[in-house]
């Protein structure tokens, strides 16, 4: 029998074991944070920590003046909300076909799909293929062809093969074919899923470069992480060869990372508490596994 | 009554169901399988003007240029190491800490510290080497505490072979695990609460509920992502690994990927890299194959 | 291929940017050009130029009416009656961008190479024709880029393949020569003279560590910054013992690799020596290039190699207003200390071309684009000024007839790259030429280290252009790099892991064995047939 002393050291334990975890989490952000804000005198001898010394925003006024990192945004935020949509769509019709038993090919259906995650996609087949449709230098290419993938469509089947089928039953009764079956009750007992998935796209979605590096070659359709490796990656990779941006003179170049970073990382952030609220309805709606 | 064909073939329900299914399939068919068909190239010498079909075949030769390979042994090895220590570790981590969040009954402590424990996860391993190569320097933060505390010595830790693998599979945790605890959150939230109602009457402590109602609760879950990572589990990110690989520690830490990224350096090795990517690849299959079997066997849940 | 089962889907969207045909000026005039005034009454050729944005945010951000290019393509069709579309991809994606034009069939009129055509991913387009073989139109009205580079570079496979020559090449300015940078405020206060001789160094390196040079009550001042790659900037002192890791000998009949020669080992040796004794950075095997330049402009730090272009007070390094943390910076190169025989080679210079420019053959005009290229060798003054001063009125003005250009000018100082080394396809980074260094205060010291580098030579003979053998393209711990068996040893010596003897000893073995003496079979193969 749990005794409530045993019980309350417990969460205290817990509890103070999570925040310490947690604080640790957070500390490199807060660091990127205080440095962004820091006179760059003391970003350039290491002295900046947790907290900003010399107060100093001019690295967010020198990238609120740069159009096109604001145009970036408008990208990386279209093609997030437009990319995650088109993913859920074919996910979730696809993983919830694939967890009914009836549901013709299915075995052979899921093996093959087995096989796409355990072998690597290889890119230059893959280029050629976006390009033979016609996506390239569009924005389309950097929403369909990662639309979804075997960890998608197998997490989504386990969640709705282990739904309640008295349920699907009873709709089946009531003369339900199989898309009001889906829209109708799969999905809205699904929620926790579909959100977390969605999720997972999203912050994919909006945390990619690598296809906009071969597929697109407009500039004005960058996304806002093309950027961002252009000003925090490329220049750790490369030499000082060429001379140098004196407008960012006043700030040492690790502030401007430090927000460009925070300045890409924030908005996506935000979609997290977003989503929360969706876990918790989940459990209303019935269980998991009998 | 049915009334058109159209009616006629979507009331039946294994029809319908497989035109729910038609966007996927056609998206796995057109951006899966047609370029998986591409790995052939590793029995070819792919050129790239020659395209895939124009190229010559080479048979079994790119593969075996990887058993001709100097430091095979060494990276194989380094590879395994690391993938069981990141499977070891870092599987059960997200698990973990999803559960012990679970008992926290504070509403807004729970959900606040589940924002703050994901944040790693946005940053890139440019930024988080760089944090904690400062940090493990021999004039940097653990070092000074240690001084501190115990006033010991300072530990090059970044330079010490002894300490690259755990020091690389740490860190990586650090990085994913609160981000990894969010497909277990998702699930336990669809867990019914009435069951542990039950459970408490019937007498059963926390741990008792934990054994016999969360955890069976988060099994498909658990299988699932076990099988998906264990699929790819000679796969490595090179931009972690290279961030804090040096001269002193290559040994221990150069793996499979670090080595096709420096082959990839050197040009147009692009069957070569492929082949690899195949071997590697059976790896995880008979790895999903055995374990999927194994799993069906012990717990019923299978990934197909 | 895939056509056959797309062909349904397949749409003409993709981005074929193919040069606008237009009637080509018949006055093809090849070399040092008067304007012809009859291509002023035609459309001027244009063709596509893909290269490389280097880097440069102000490429990356550059519009269609930028005032250099508006400025340039005037001028060239005025003058010879073409026009180009530069078309810049991301430097560090050059590899890709070439693989997908590739394999997409897609290559434009021109593409900027790296310093060969000797890449594996050209070989079947160069052997299907599908890059124009340009030994022809180079002979016939590449007459000036002809004369621009010494003969052994044109039969270099660098340029040439079987005999035929592809592309047109760069010039690299003076062979970009290295220079090893040091604190001539430092050396005042100390009352020292420029270092000469390796004594010199090390009394040089000693007061630098054991002085509190920049006044800040602290002794943290470096006196030799090296970083974890072991790269060209890292060899301060090969060149006092002979012998570089890049480099080869011919020797009794085969060709023999600096890497394992004996002497290598006393270069390592003298760095242990500087290590214990604390000269060099500790973090050095942590930090990497990109690392380096930030670290020197915000730490005092006695020494570093460069490339010697950028010490000049309007260079990046030279610049004192650069160092945020430092007053009165006053940067000196110099070429590496003297040996007891009195030469002083420094580092091996690199090749006469820094890059190659492909043409596809599917161009349509050719012709007009070697003419374009040779162009850049004319006497052509509007030319010559666009690439010095830049565009008037926006770099320069003009008073009295004459050109006032101010180098330190906000506009030029960003801005210089673009007209000095990016719009000058042909001739490189006019930054280092002479007559941009004329107007740089500390323009004749780099001058000096220029021709003392350059004088000092370099004894590589054939193996200059020897590309990269087979064996160690598979076997990259072969080379001298991040990630190969000599950094690892130099990093356990250094360190103090294993002795110098034992741990080079067994580096030679290993190498050996793991393909090493594959590598020279195939490179003795190869300088037998290339020399």
């Amino acid at each position: 029998m749990p005794t409530f002393r045993s019980e309350r050291w417990f969460q205290w334990c817990n509890g103070f074991f999570i925040l310490a975890v947690s604080i640790l989490m957070l500390m490199p952000l807060v660091h990127l944070l205080a440095v962004s804000l820091s006179a760059g005198e003391f970003v350039s001898r290491n002295q900046v920590y947790f907290w900003p010394k010399g107060w100093n925003i001019s690295v967010y006024e020198y990238l609120g003046g740069q159009s096109r990192l604001w145009r970036s945004l408008g990208v990386s935020v279209y093609i997030t909300l437009m990319g995650t949509m088109i993913t859920l769509l074919i996910s979730t019709t696809l993983s919830y076909a694939l967890s009914r038993k009836y549901m013709p090919l299915r075995s052979l259906i899921l093996k093959l799909i087995v096989v796409t995650f355990i072998f690597s996609l290889p890119l230059i087949p893959f280029f050629l293929v976006v390009r033979d449709l016609g996506l390239l230098n569009s924005l389309w290419s950097l929403m369909i062809p990662t639309a979804t993938g075997a960890y998608y469509i197998f997490i989504m089947a386990a969640f709705f093969r282990g739904l309640s089928s008295e349920l699907f039953e009873a709709g089946r009764i009531d003369g339900c074919n199989e898309y009001r079956l889906f829209w109708q009750i799969a999905v809205p007992m699904s929620i926790p899923v579909i959100a977390t998935i969605a999720l997972f796209h999203a912050v994919y979605q909006w945390n990619s470069y690598f296809y906009a590096i071969i597929f697109i070659r407009d500039h004005s359709l960058y996304p806002m992480q093309m950027l961002v490796r252009e000003m925090v990656i490329l220049d750790q990779m490369m030499n000082n060869l060429t001379g140098y941006d004196t407008s960012t003179k006043a700030m040492a170049t690790d502030q401007l990372k430090a927000g460009v970073v925070l300045f890409v990382t924030f908005p996506i952030l935000l979609v997290y508490p977003f989503i929360q609220k969706y876990f918790v309805k989940g459990a209303m709606l019935g269980s998991l596994k009998e | 009554m049915p009334r058109t064909i159209w009616q006629a073939l979507t009331s039946n329900p294994r029809v319908g169901v497989f035109i729910l299914a038609v966007p996927g399939l056609a998206y796995f068919l057109l951006f899966k399988y047609l370029p998986l068909l591409g790995n052939i190239i590793a029995f070819k010498n792919y050129d790239l003007f020659l395209g895939i079909w124009g190229s010559p075949w080479v048979g079994f030769s790119q593969f075996e240029r990887m058993f001709r390979y100097g430091e095979f042994i060494q990276i194989v090895t380094n590879t395994f190491a690391i993938s069981f220590y990141q499977l070891i570790f870092g599987f059960p981590a997200p698990l973990i800490l999803a559960l012990l969040l679970n008992e926290i009954r504070t509403f807004w402590f729970k959900r606040f510290t589940q924002t703050m424990l994901y944040l790693p996860h946005f940053l890139s391993w440019i930024i988080v080497g760089g944090i904690f190569i400062e940090l493990l320097s021999t004039k940097g933060m653990v070092n000074l505490m240690r001084a501190s505390l115990f006033g010991a010595g300072p530990v090059q830790y970044l330079i010490e072979p002894d300490y690259f693998r755990g020091i690389l599979v740490s860190i990586g945790i650090w990085k994913e695990v609160g981000w990894g605890m969010i497909i277990y959150l998702a699930a336990l939230a669809g867990i019914n609460p009435s069951l542990y109602e039950a459970a408490v009457v019937d007498g059963a402590n926390r741990w008792r509920q934990m054994w016999s109602i969360t955890l069976p609760a988060l099994l498909p879950a658990i299988v699932i992502l076990f099988l998906l990572r264990v699929g790819n589990l000679l796969d490595q990110n090179v931009e972690q690994v290279l961030v804090f690989l040096n001269p002193l520690v290559r040994n221990v830490g150069e793996v499979i990927d670090t080595y096709v990224y420096r082959v990839g350096l050197q040009g147009a090795q692009y069957s070569y890299t492929t082949a690899i990517g195949i071997l590697k690849s059976l790896v995880g299959l008979v790895m999903v194959v055995s374990l999927n079997q194994l799993s069906k066997k012990v717990t019923g849940e299978s990934m197909y | 291929m895939l056509g056959l089962v797309l062909s349904a889907c397949s749409s003409n969207k993709s981005t074929n940017k193919e040069a606008t045909d237009s009637k080509a000026s018949p006055s093809a005039s090849a070399s040092s050009g008067t304007p012809a005034s009859s291509a002023a009454n035609e459309e001027p050729y244009k063709f596509t130029l893909v290269l490389s944005n280097e880097n440069s945010d102000y490429v990356r951000q550059m519009q269609a009416d930028d005032p250099y290019i508006t400025a340039l393509n005037k001028i060239s069709a005025e003058e010879i009656g073409v026009v180009v579309d530069f078309q810049p991809f991301e430097m560090a994606d050059r590899y890709v961008t070439l693989a997908t034009r590739l394999a997409s069939n897609d290559m434009p009129d021109v593409f900027q190479l790296d310093t060969t055509i000797q890449v594996p991913e050209l070989a079947g387009a160069i052997a299907g024709g599908a890059i124009l073989d340009t030994t022809e139109l180079l002979n016939q009205f590449g007459k000036d880029i002809l004369a621009a580079y010494p003969d052994d570079f044109w039969k270099s496979p660098n340029i040439s393949q079987n005999g035929k020559l592809y592309g047109v090449p760069k010039l690299q300015i003076s062979q970009q020569p290295k220079g090893i940078y040091i604190r001539q405020d430092w050396l005042d206060k100390l009352g020292m003279k420029q270092p000469e001789t390796l004594d010199d160094y090390l009394a040089y390196f000693e007061a630098v560590k054991t002085t509190d040079l920049d006044g800040d009550g602290q002794h943290n001042e470096v006196p030799l910054v090296l970083t974890k790659e072991l790269s060209i900037y890292n060899w301060v002192f090969e060149g006092y013992f002979g012998v570089f890791p890049d480099q080869w000998k011919y020797v009794d009949g085969t060709a023999q690799p600096d890497l394992i020669d004996p002497k290598m080992k006393e270069v390592i040796g003298f760095y242990k020596t500087l290590y214990d004794k604390g000269y060099i950075n500790d973090s050095m095997f942590t930090m990497s290039m990109g690392e380096r330049g930030g670290f020197i402009l915000n730490n005092p730090v006695g020494a570093f190699v460069h490339d010697v272009q950028h010490s000049g007070k309007l260079g990046y390094y030279g610049n004192p207003g650069n160092y945020t943390t430092q007053q009165g910076v006053d940067i000196a190169v110099v070429t590496g200390p003297k040996t007891p025989e009195g030469t002083k080679r420094f580092a091996p210079l690199r090749l006469p071309n820094q890059n190659v420019f492909i043409i596809s053959s599917k161009a349509k005009d050719p012709q007009k684009i070697v003419e374009y290229f040779n162009w850049y060798f004319s006497n052509s003054e509007a030319l010559a000024n666009l690439l010095l001063y830049g565009v008037e009125g926006h770099n320069y003005t003009v008073k009295d007839g004459k050109i006032d250009w101010d180098p330190l000018a906000k506009v030029n100082l960003d801005e210089r790259f673009i007209y000095q080394s990016y719009i000058s396809p042909m001739k490189g980074d006019l930054r280092a030429s002479d007559a941009s260094l004329a107007f740089d205060p500390s323009g004749d010291m780099v001058k000096q280290a220029k021709k003392d580098t350059l004088a000092a030579g370099d004894d590589r003979g054939a193996f200059k252009y020897m590309p990269v053998m087979k064996t160690q393209l598979e076997n990259p711990q072969l080379g001298y790099g991040d990630g190969s068996l000599y950094a690892d040893m130099f990093a356990k010596v250094i360190l103090g892991r294993e002795t110098l003897d034992q741990a080079f000893d067994q580096f030679v073995a290993n190498w050996k064995k793991q393909g090493g003496n594959d590598v020279i079979a195939e490179a003795t193969a190869w300088y037998n047939a290339n020399k």
